[in-house]
C-alpha cells in the first residue's frame, strides 16, 4: 500500500505523469477530498482521465498534477453558476428567447455593476497596489519580478497582494449574500 | 496566530503562483480545520472572478481608445526607425485601420506595444518586422510586442518565420500559443479560444497544461484554457474567411452570422426562431452588399428583408 504524502521534494523530475500520478494518488485525493468530500471520487476520475491526455513532458510532475486537481476543485465549487449557465441555454434551445434575453442583459447589467464596484474597491488601495494585483493574477507575473519592476521590496509587493486579495474575497463576499 | 480568513487569503496568494509546489503543506493546513476548505476555496474563487472581470474590462477600454486618425499619426512617428511598422502604419491609416502604441499602464519596459485593429468587414495582412505574417479578418484586434502578440478579440491567421532562440507566441487572456514553425489560424468569441493549424506545429499553454497541435489539429478551449470536450470531432469554425468562401462543417445560424457580419460587415438579425438551426455547406462572400445578401437567400432558402441599421432574415412566409 503506498503511503502518499510529505515525500513531495524529490518526486518529479525523472517521472512521467501517469507514474507520479498512480505513487501519489492517496494524497492527491486527500486533497480533493478535503475540499469537496462527496464529489472526490468523480473528480479524481476526472483527474486521472485529463493526466493520460498529457502529451508533453512536465519538468515537475507533482506540483503539476496538484494545480491539476486545484482547478478541476475550483471548477466544481463554481458548479452553481454554471447551472445558472445551462438553464439559460436551455432556453435557448427550446426556443424560449426573450426569457434568454431579458436574462443576458439582465447578466451584463450585474456584470457591469460587479466591475464598477471592483474598480472602486481596488483604487482605494492605491495605484501601486492595483498594479501589483493587475501584474500577478492578470499577467502571471511573479513576485520577485514585480518587485524588480516597480523598485519596491518582495515584502511589499507581498502587503499589497494580501490587502488586494482580503478587500475583493470579501467585497464579492458581499454580493454572494445578498 | 492569524486568523483563518487571513490565512486562506495567504494560501490562496500563493496557490496563484505558477511556480508553487507546496501543495502537500497546503493539504494539510486544508485538513487542519474544517472551515479552512471553505475559506480558502472561496478567497480562491472570488479573486478569480474579480481578476476576469477587470481583464475583460481592460480588453474593452483599449477598445474605445483606439482612434483611427490621430493615433496612426503617433504610431507612426514612434516606430519610426523600424520600416516594417513604418509601412504597416501607413497603410492601416489609408484603410482607416488604427494603429496605436498603447497607452494603459501593463507592460512597462521594452518595446512599445502596437495595436492593429480591423472593423468589421475589414481585412488586413500586416508584416511584422520578424517577416512573419499575420492575416486579420474583420473585427479584430492584436496587440504586437515584438514576438508576442495577445489576440484581444477576433480572428488572425499567423505565417511565423521560425526562430528558435525567440519563439513567436500567441496569448488570448491566460492561453499561450507557441509556434515551432508555422501557419495556424486563433479566433476568439463568446465559445471560447480555437486553435486551427494548417501546417507545421503549435505548442499550446493553457490551464496548467501544455500540449500540441500539428497540421489538421484544432481545439477549441473555454475561457478557462480546458479544452472543451465536445470539440474533438466537433464542429470547428468556419474556414476560408481569406478568400471569402465560408465553409462550415456544422455551426448554428447564430455562428455562422457572427462569422459573415465579422467578415464583411453587413448586420444582418436572425428572426428568433432560426438562431439554433445549423448549417454545413459553404457561403459566398465576395461581391456587393445586395449580391452577398441575394447569395444568402439563396443557399440558406431565407428571406431578407432591409430594416433600421442592417438586415433581417427571415422564414419565407407562403405567399
Amino acid at each position: 500500500m503506498q503511503t502518499g504524502g510529505n515525500t513531495g521534494e524529490h518526486a518529479g523530475a525523472s517521472l512521467s505523469l501517469i507514474e507520479t500520478f498512480m505513487l501519489y494518488r492517496l494524497a492527491i485525493a486527500r486533497f480533493i477530498t478535503v475540499r469537496c468530500g462527496e464529489e472526490a471520487e468523480d473528480l479524481m476520475q476526472e483527474l486521472w482521465i485529463k493526466i493520460q491526455q498529457v502529451d508533453t513532458p512536465v519538468e515537475r510532475a507533482l506540483p503539476y498534477i496538484y494545480r491539476m486537481a486545484h482547478r478541476l476543485v475550483l471548477d466544481s465549487r463554481r458548479g452553481a453558476s454554471r447551472a445558472r449557465d445551462r438553464d439559460y441555454a436551455w432556453s435557448f434551445a427550446t426556443g424560449r428567447l426573450d426569457d434568454a434575453e431579458t436574462a443576458m442583459a439582465e447578466r451584463a447589467l450585474i456584470a457591469r455593476e460587479q466591475l464598477d464596484r471592483i474598480d472602486r474597491t481596488l483604487s482605494k488601495l492605491g495605484a501601486r497596489a492595483v498594479r501589483v494585483f493587475r501584474r500577478y493574477r492578470i499577467d502571471g507575473v511573479e513576485q520577485r519580478r514585480i518587485a524588480v519592476e516597480l523598485g519596491v521590496s518582495i515584502s511589499t509587493v507581498e502587503s499589497d497582494l494580501r490587502r488586494s486579495y482580503t478587500v475583493l474575497s470579501s467585497l464579492m463576499g458581499e454580493r454572494d449574500d445578498a | 496566530m492569524k486568523p483563518p480568513e487571513h490565512q486562506a487569503v495567504d494560501w490562496a496568494i500563493l496557490a496563484d503562483d505558477p511556480a508553487f509546489a507546496d501543495w502537500e503543506a497546503l493539504e494539510s493546513w486544508l485538513a487542519a480545520d474544517s472551515r479552512h476548505a471553505v475559506l480558502f476555496d472561496r478567497a480562491c474563487l472570488r479573486v478569480e472572478e474579480a481578476a476576469s472581470a477587470l481583464d475583460r474590462c481592460d480588453n474593452s477600454r483599449s477598445l474605445r481608445l483606439v482612434d483611427p486618425v490621430v493615433s496612426s499619426a503617433k504610431t507612426t512617428m514612434a516606430a519610426s526607425k523600424r520600416r516594417y511598422w513604418l509601412a504597416a502604419g501607413i497603410s492601416a491609416a489609408l484603410a482607416g485601420i488604427a494603429v496605436i502604441s498603447q497607452p494603459l499602464m501593463k507592460q512597462p519596459a521594452g518595446p512599445e506595444n502596437l495595436v492593429i485593429a480591423t472593423r468589421a468587414g475589414e481585412l488586413r495582412s500586416v508584416t511584422l518586422p520578424d517577416r512573419s505574417e499575420v492575416a486579420l479578418n474583420g473585427d479584430t484586434k492584436l496587440v504586437v510586442r515584438g514576438r508576442e502578440v495577445r489576440l484581444e478579440k477576433g480572428q488572425a491567421e499567423f505565417a511565423v518565420v521560425h526562430d528558435e532562440a525567440h519563439p513567436f507566441s500567441v496569448r488570448v487572456g491566460s492561453i499561450v500559443i507557441r509556434d515551432v514553425g508555422t501557419r495556424f489560424d486563433v479566433r476568439v468569441d463568446d465559445l471560447g479560444t480555437r486553435v486551427s493549424v494548417s501546417e507545421g506545429e503549435v505548442e499550446v499553454q493553457a490551464a496548467g497544461r501544455t500540449f500540441k497541435l500539428g497540421a489538421g489539429d484544432r481545439t477549441l478551449l473555454d475561457r478557462g484554457g480546458s479544452p472543451t470536450p465536445s470539440e474533438a470531432g466537433g464542429p470547428g469554425g468556419a474556414t476560408g474567411w481569406q478568400t471569402g468562401q465560408l465553409t462550415f462543417e456544422d455551426n448554428s445560424y447564430a455562428e455562422v452570422f457572427e462569422d459573415v457580419r465579422r467578415r464583411t460587415g453587413i448586420a444582418i438579425r436572425l428572426e428568433s426562431g432560426l438562431k439554433n438551426r445549423r448549417f454545413a455547406g459553404t457561403l459566398s462572400l465576395g461581391g456587393s452588399e445586395a449580391i452577398i445578401i441575394a447569395n444568402l437567400q439563396t443557399t440558406l432558402g431565407l428571406s431578407a428583408r432591409r430594416e433600421a441599421g442592417g438586415w433581417i432574415m427571415e422564414i419565407p412566409r407562403g405567399r
